[in-house]
């Protein structure tokens, strides 16, 4: 038996590895693309209990998003996010969204591969909650339940996309606010855009855009994982502790945690 | 002559693999049932010398076959031989889902350097074990195992490799799994695991394409007309180059191209939304399924015609699904139930007529005078 294919299997295991340690690597050298102080907020840990089958430790990403209801649910079509924008991102948006094959044309159309801009606890997220509170002020006019969902919110909200994640680094420079995430934008044409108390003429059907996917889950290696290894008990103790998390992104815009630091 | 010319049929074997033996093995068991049938003993009469030498020779040779090539001489023996494989696929999985599970039970009380060394070092210890397996048995039960164990722990290395730095996945993963797969497949003769390194590189094919378009990779199954092409690709593989060692694994080639394009034409003909024909998705799924229909017919003719049961198998599976398919959409809506199911079996009657007339027709001249 020749060994040529061994040694074709051998090298085929080694190199693969050596590919992904040494873009991970790149990732990680020189300068970081974002750095940014995260709470229990926005990276949130569920937790295992004791009979887990996994016992790695993961963090997942939290964020909103406004859109025109001020729903903060993440598959919420974000305001910024229309049909120019839409556009600039590699969508056909050639047809109008009251057109009578534009439910078929826009149905068609696969979510695109693009850069997102979080920012967090910035502007935006002040906007936000100018805007939710004055909504709630309404509804609270209107003999409406009292709303508490902003309280345990996400400070991160998505506020910018791309298709070149260097342009969208130069329209926000900071890096400390602001971290630039590989993401997946689907199109949709809403056929009743709302609000629940207007009429269908006064809200054309209008095409928007959701940020379907990005990678939100970020693994945590030994030292830092220990602070959350543990079941039964601990397991509730960790999972309503507030920390703070130093999350950098590297220069291939993928994450690892630096730091965490449990307390206020 | 005849040492010679035995030499020589046996330099010929050495130099195939062991499916091309157990053909021959096959061939010379049902010979000698045969000639031990009453039925021949009145047209082929054997004098008691003749028949003396050739039950010698034919024991002999058998015994030479197994020998060599650790091959079934029995119907008994083939029937275990399948339990062996079936049962050796199934602890294959078995172990590979006990490898991960068991990694990733513990791996998270572990350092990171420790963590690497296990997933990269494990992939390859099971490369060992195989290569040390193959050499010592002939039969590659056990060296299939192991090479199903050294995929499953490649996959597991590389997925931790990108869990453990958040490395964005890509498609490029299927690429180096499906090239290790068809390496082990050829190397060890390993039918199952060539399958498997097909189907990684069809998929691979299929999300680079995908991703080029600027779309997320993992919906590299979208748009099943990509896998329409790469199945017919698969299938012509065997017929554009020319058979390496292993010449039992055309039919392997065959079957995968097969069972991709014709699942790809049977989920456009169900669903005619994702194609790329911008068209309305009722007359997609009409278009696919009279392709599907026309397609399946034209493999059980291209299998009869070559000789290839798998095709032929396939072909008529799916020709049934194509066409209880577009009966269903015909006919169920308004026809009786009961009646959709008689003319359902109706259907199959006269298919089986059919198919009688053909075979009829395929009988040599001679043999249906005598018939």
């Amino acid at each position: 038996m020749k060994n040529i294919s061994l040694a074709a299997a051998f090298a085929i295991v080694l190199l693969a590895n050596a590919f992904a340690l040494i873009h991970a690597a790149r990732n990680r050298s020189g300068t970081p693309d974002s750095e940014l102080s995260l709470t229990q907020r926005e990276l949130q840990y569920i937790g295992h209990h004791g009979d887990d089958e996994n016992s790695g430790v993961t963090l997942y990403l939290r964020w909103v998003t406004q859109s025109e209801n001020l729903i903060p649910f993440t598959t919420a079509a974000p305001k910024w996010l229309d049909r120019s924008k839409l556009r600039t991102l590699g969508f056909d948006c050639r047809v109008n969204p009251d057109a009578g094959d534009a439910v078929r044309f826009y149905q068609r159309q696969r979510p695109r591969r693009a850069f997102v801009a979080f920012e967090n606890d910035g502007a935006a997220w002040q906007n936000f909650v100018d805007a939710y509170q004055d909504e709630v002020a309404r509804r609270q006019q209107r003999g409406l339940p009292r709303d508490d969902t902003l309280r345990n919110s996400t400070h991160l909200v998505a506020i910018d996309a791309d298709l070149d994640a260097r342009s969208l680094r130069n329209r926000h420079a900071d890096r400390s606010r602001v971290m630039i995430v590989p993401a997946v934008i689907a199109i949709a044409l809403n056929t009743y855009p709302g609000p629940v108390s207007g009429s269908a003429s006064a809200n054309p059907p209008r095409l928007e855009g959701r940020i379907e996917q990005l990678p939100s889950e970020i693994h945590l290696s030994r030292p830092l994982s220990d602070l959350f290894q543990g079941g039964g008990g601990r397991h509730n103790e960790i999972t309503t502790s507030s920390y703070t998390v130093r999350l950098r992104y590297g220069k291939l815009l993928e994450p690892w945690v630096e730091d965490i630091k449990f307390g206020p | 002559m005849a040492v010679e010319r035995q030499a020589h049929l046996d330099a010929q074997l050495a130099a195939r693999d062991r499916a091309l033996a157990q053909q021959a093995a096959d061939r010379l068991r049902m010979l000698r049932e045969e000639l031990a049938s009453g039925e021949v003993e009145s047209v082929l009469a054997l004098t008691p010398d003749q028949r003396l030498r050739f039950d010698e020779w034919s024991t002999r040779r058998l015994a030479e076959l197994a020998e060599r090539f650790d091959v079934d001489t029995t119907v008994s023996q083939k029937r275990v031989s399948w339990g062996m494989r079936i049962a050796s696929t199934l602890g294959g999985i078995a172990v590979c889902a006990a490898v991960v599970l068991f990694f990733m039970r513990y791996w998270g009380y572990l350092d990171t350097w420790l963590q690497l060394l296990i997933v990269i070092l494990t992939p390859l210890l099971s490369l060992c074990g195989a290569e040390r397996m193959a050499r010592r048995e002939r039969t590659r039960y056990f060296t299939g195992l192991l090479a199903l164990v050294t995929i499953a722990s490649f996959i597991l290395n590389l997925v931790v490799v990108g869990t453990i730095f958040n490395i964005v996945s890509t498609e490029n993963s299927m690429l180096a799994w499906g090239a290790l797969a068809l390496v082990l497949a050829y190397r060890y003769g390993l039918r199952l695991i060539l399958a498997l390194g097909l189907l990684f590189l069809i998929g691979y094919v299929a999300a680079a394409f995908t991703a080029r378009m600027g779309y997320r990779w993992l919906e590299f199954w979208d748009r099943p007309e990509q896998f329409l092409l790469l199945g017919l690709l698969v299938f012509a593989i065997p017929l554009l180059l020319k058979p390496a060692r292993q010449a039992n694994f055309a039919p392997v080639f065959r079957l995968v191209g097969a069972l991709t394009f014709f699942l790809a034409v049977l989920s456009l003909a169900d669903w005619g939304a994702p194609s790329y024909l911008n068209w309305d998705a009722r007359n997609v799924e009409r278009l696919y399924e009279f392709f599907g229909l026309i397609a399946s017919a034209g493999a059980i003719w291209l299998g009869i015609a070559r000789n290839w049961n798998g095709l032929v198998n396939t072909g008529s599976v799916f020709f049934t699904l194509f066409l209880v398919t577009r009966l269903y959409h015909w006919w169920w809506a308004w026809m009786p139930k009961y009646l959709f199911f008689a003319a359902i079996g109706a259907l199959g009657i006269g298919l089986v007529l059919v198919f009688k007339r053909l075979r009829a027709s395929m009988i040599p001249a001679n043999s249906a005078v005598t018939a």
